[in-house]
């Protein structure tokens, strides 16, 4: 693998204007294939508006403008010929809250490959039952695939949250913060999955705990202000942070 | 100030309470007054019958009560489709400014006079149909069609803020996983909003049973049981107004017993959109 094929995702001089607000200022980063990258940083430092510039969920916002470009593979995603759709099951996105549908299980899941054109009932059946296995939830809900997936419990709707990105067969998974609304086993449960999936998808995830950073990651991002202030392998940048303001903010020393 | 806080509680239970008692009036009224023909008929008979003909004392409602049947479903078939797009369209898709300006048109079709519809449907829609459907222009078709603009306001207005309360959230997970807009509303927005759109269309169908005026200038309100939608049709509450200014004794009293079972087809539809409304929050 040569140097460049090891970077599935690489950033270019991007800026990103909200009204009048430079929310992101001149991003430069490469982010590595099959690993997991972390986003860290204080609140209103430009990390999720970051990640969400990566599938163009910042699109759907009025008065946002992008200026630079980011590349998936080779292909420059922000190019006029991009199809946003099929770039969105390239690049899937799990949320803070997990947004489970107002579906049963199976639909919840089924709703990503139908979303893509399948509606073969065995395709579908099989990738229902494949995303939710490789999540670990298959066990818990195989019987009840038909009732409504409200009623699982915010760690369980977050799991088929990650089922239903696996089902579309993305490259790249994108984690907005994906624990913050789950408790320490949930959260524990989902550190597991990434682990896995960096097995063979690229995850970059934000995160307001720096433990899971830590615990959790490969690869460290961290921003302030809408710049990257630093970015390395993580255990470098806990151990020996370069930059003074990393290592205050790893240390706590300020939010 | 103790006093004072219980003097106003007192003086809003009381008018709150004669609101009540109003309505309990008019109910015991109604059932007073048209009960004993019920009585004297039988119940069966008197729903059933399909001869109505107060000068010789046979009084069947069946063919106004399946008149009432036909209009509103017939409502209901051009007003929810119409509607429903109009909502998915105002909340889901329509520029804001745009969105603004046709809800205020629609909430000016609201405001209309009942009367006002009624009159266009008799010199436009009416001949309009006798000319190049068929029939004497006087038909259920005719009055489904006023009908069902008239419960446009209705259905749009509540399937909008259905619309609306869906989480913002489930659209965004929806376009996350590459859905398009339409296929985001499809998967998403309209199974969330099932029951809120169920609740719609039985409000606008209690709005359609209970409409008097413009049904009887383009229903051609004859006593019998309309075999296709290009013929004449009364409906129960046309019967009670078309009658009422001269009716007496037994006949007068059919009328109230008209009324009660008006009455209660209403009441039962309320119950339903309130259990529908209620139920299925998935």
């Amino acid at each position: 693998m040569d140097q460049k094929d090891c970077y599935k995702i690489r950033i270019e001089d991007l800026n990103l204007y909200f009204a009048t607000n430079h929310v992101l200022k001149g991003i430069n980063l490469d982010i590595r294939k099959n690993s997991i990258t972390a986003l860290i940083g204080p609140s209103g430092c430009g990390k999720s508006t970051l990640l969400r510039c990566i599938n163009r969920m910042n699109d759907v916002i009025d008065e946002v403008r992008i200026v630079g470009r980011i590349f998936l593979g080779h292909e420059d995603i922000y190019a006029d010929d991009t199809d946003v759709t099929h770039l969105r099951k390239r690049v899937g996105m799990v949320f803070q809250r997990p947004v489970a549908f107002p579906l049963s299980i199976y639909e919840n899941v089924a709703s990503a490959p139908r979303v893509h054109g399948v509606s073969h009932k065995e395709t579908l059946d099989n990738i229902v039952t494949s995303s939710l296995t490789k999540v670990g939830l298959w066990d818990e809900v195989a019987d009840k695939l038909h009732k409504s997936a409200l009623n699982l419990s915010l760690g369980q709707q977050q799991q088929l949250c990650v089922a239903r990105v696996i089902a579309s067969e993305p490259e790249v998974i994108l984690l907005d913060e994906p624990c913050s609304a789950l408790d320490p086993i949930s959260t524990m449960k989902i550190e597991e999955l990434m682990r896995q999936l960096a097995e063979n998808y690229t995850v970059v995830i934000v995160t307001h705990s720096m433990q899971q950073a830590a615990r959790a990651s490969d690869c460290t991002v961290f921003m302030l202000s809408g710049e990257i202030i630093e970015s390395g392998p993580t255990g470098e940048m806990f151990t020996s942070p370069r930059d003074s303001r990393t290592e205050n903010y790893i240390t706590g020393r300020f939010r | 100030m103790h006093n004072k806080e219980t003097l106003i509680q007192w003086l809003l239970a009381t008018v709150a309470l004669s609101a009540i008692a109003v309505l309990a009036l008019i109910i015991i009224f109604i059932f007073k007054e048209g009960s004993p023909v019920i009585a004297r008929l039988g119940l069966a008979k008197f729903i059933t019958g399909t001869k109505w003909s107060p000068t010789r004392g046979m009084f069947g409602i069946l063919p106004m009560i399946l008149g009432s049947v036909w209009v509103t479903l017939g409502a209901l078939l051009i007003g929810v489709p119409m509607g429903l797009a109009t909502a998915i369209f105002l909340a889901e898709m329509a520029p804001p400014g745009a969105s603004r300006i046709l809800k205020f048109a629609i909430q000016l079709l609201a405001g209309i006079p009942s009367v006002v519809f009624g009159f266009i449907g008799l010199v436009i829609l009416v001949p309009f149909i006798r000319q190049w459907i068929g029939g004497p222009g006087f038909s259920v078709l005719a009055a489904a069609i006023v009908l069902g603009i008239m419960i446009l306001p209705t259905i749009v207005s509540v399937c909008y803020d259905v619309f609306k309360a869906v989480p913002e959230a489930y659209r965004e997970g929806m376009l996350a996983l590459g859905a398009t807009r339409w296929q985001t509303i499809k998967m998403v927005v309209l199974p969330a909003a099932k029951s809120g759109i169920i609740a719609a269309v039985i409000l606008g169908m209690g709005r359609a049973i209970g409409e008097t005026m413009a049904v009887i200038m383009v229903a051609g309100n004859a006593t019998k049981i309309p075999v296709s939608p290009l013929e004449p049709v009364r409906t129960l509450t046309s019967n009670i107004a078309l009658e009422m200014g001269y009716a007496i004794g037994e006949h007068r009293e059919a009328l109230f017993a008209t009324g009660i079972v008006l009455f209660i087809i209403i009441a039962l539809l309320n119950t339903l959109a309130r259990i529908v409304a209620r139920s299925e929050k998935v």
